[in-house]
């Protein structure tokens, strides 16, 4: 019987240990969408530029700020997409566009945190990206569901796009064998003084 | 009927001919490049090119390398040293023109900025690609497509540092500002489709992994509560639970 006890204590170790880090991870996440959301372009409506010190207070890998607002996703941008930059946001994967720049923007995040939502995603709805400069305003044109060998869904296409990039399948538990991706164009910039593209 | 020697002549100029042919033909792509050259030029007033802006003096432009949709240049100044590197792309409008330089009509915050250049001799004139904030500004003021690159935005070097091998991978671009009657208009961006562009290098080997730990922590915890809330109903069922203080 004292081993039952023993026993039953290691279970409730292990499940309240399980439950921590699943509280952890959602605080992780909850505090980088804090930081992200104080991600604003400087120009927009003509507001004043960042104060230095907002500037300052910014976690220095934040590039940016996703939002497809017919989903109620919001996360940040972080500038890499390793798994410590996967638990605070999505990722920019290294090599493709930057926010505003010329080509494809990739991002990546995880299908059971940042990115769950994608799974009700839409043709026509709108991604924004919110950086320093300003907010890049796209329209989802496809999806598509690929083996992670088709890294050409990264390619810059004729006009300056979106990559959105999750495993698949959402429920899947363990290794997904593929990736979900979501397509979207560039339609326009605010502010559309900062031209920046 | 045909005697030997008149066979022999007809195959001599049948050979020569062949001969001529081939050499035609292997020609002719060559006379649709601009042929490697250095051409000086004086500047009498503060002038633009992609990476550099000229002040009066004396200059060479010269034709680096020739890839199959881009070119690229090179200009130094009076000592020979090289200013700016940089893409120019073979005009898509040809004609016979003046060789020299080639600017764009309209200014830009009181900047001249060379549009291009025609090379004597070349069938087409070499338009300059501008880096993309360069581009975007030139694009704004004239009423045409900018060639441009972004080299920031493909992780590479956006000074001078870039490699002519970076230059040949770099994607291009066409810039043109996007007229809304009763608007001042957008910029509107779209990839320079060459027949013969080079194929996009892969960023990434492959996707990038996406999935957490997170539904495989939150079962394993989730199994474990379960099960210790069991053997806890089981013991206090069977009246051997232990307390749980001492």
């Amino acid at each position: 019987m004292q081993r039952l006890t023993r026993v039953e204590w290691l279970l409730w170790a292990v499940g309240l240990s399980c439950f921590g880090y699943c509280v952890l991870v959602a605080a992780w996440g909850a505090s980088a969408r804090h930081a992200a959301a104080k991600v604003d372009s400087q120009g927009s409506s003509g507001s004043q530029p960042a104060r230095a010190d907002e500037v300052q207070s910014r976690p220095k890998d934040l590039i940016g700020r996703i939002d497809i607002p017919a989903l109620g996703l919001t996360a940040p941008i972080e500038a890499d997409y390793d798994p410590a930059s996967l638990r605070k946001g999505v990722g920019h994967i290294r090599g493709t566009a930057m926010p505003g720049g010329l080509g494809t923007v990739g991002l990546a995040g995880h299908r059971d945190t940042f990115f769950r939502s994608l799974r009700a995603v839409k043709p026509a709805m709108e991604v924004h990206l919110t950086d320093a400069k300003g907010t890049y305003r796209y329209t989802i044109d496809a999806t598509e569901i690929v083996t992670p060998d088709r890294v050409d869904v990264l390619n810059a296409s004729a006009q300056p796009g979106l990559t959105l990039v999750t495993c698949y399948p959402f429920d899947y538990v363990g290794a997904a064998p593929k990736r979900f991706i979501v397509h979207a164009r560039l339609i326009s910039v605010v502010p559309e003084h900062i031209l920046s593209w | 009927m045909l005697t030997n020697t008149k066979i022999q002549t007809m195959k001599r100029i049948f050979s020569g001919g062949l001969v001529f042919a081939v050499l035609f033909v292997a020609a002719r792509p060559l006379s649709s490049e601009v042929k490697p050259k250095t051409v000086p030029f004086p500047v009498a007033a503060p002038l633009a090119i992609p990476g550099a802006t000229l002040n009066p003096g004396d200059y060479t432009i010269e034709v680096v390398n020739q890839l199959s949709d881009r070119i690229v240049l090179r200009v130094r100044d009076k000592s020979g040293s090289a200013l700016t590197t940089f893409l120019g792309v073979r005009e898509r409008q040809s004609g016979s023109r003046a060789s020299g330089p080639v600017a764009w009509s309209n200014a830009v915050d009181g900047k001249k900025y060379l549009r291009g250049w025609n090379f004597q001799g070349a069938p087409s004139s070499v338009e300059f690609v501008y880096p993309k904030d360069d581009a975007v500004k030139i694009a704004t003021a004239n009423p045409s497509k900018v060639p441009a690159v972004d080299p920031g935005s493909e992780g590479k070097p956006t000074d001078s540092t870039l490699s002519q091998s970076d230059m040949e991978l770099l994607n291009l671009w066409l810039l043109h500002l996007d007229q809304v009657s009763g608007g001042q208009g957008s910029i509107k961006a779209e990839k320079f489709e060459s027949g013969s562009s080079p194929q996009p290098k892969p960023v990434v080997a492959s996707l990038p992994h996406t999935a957490s730990l997170m539904p495989v922590v939150w079962l394993v915890g989730l199994g474990a509560l379960l099960a210790a809330a069991f053997l806890r109903i089981f013991r206090v069922r069977s009246g051997n639970a232990a307390p749980y203080t001492r």
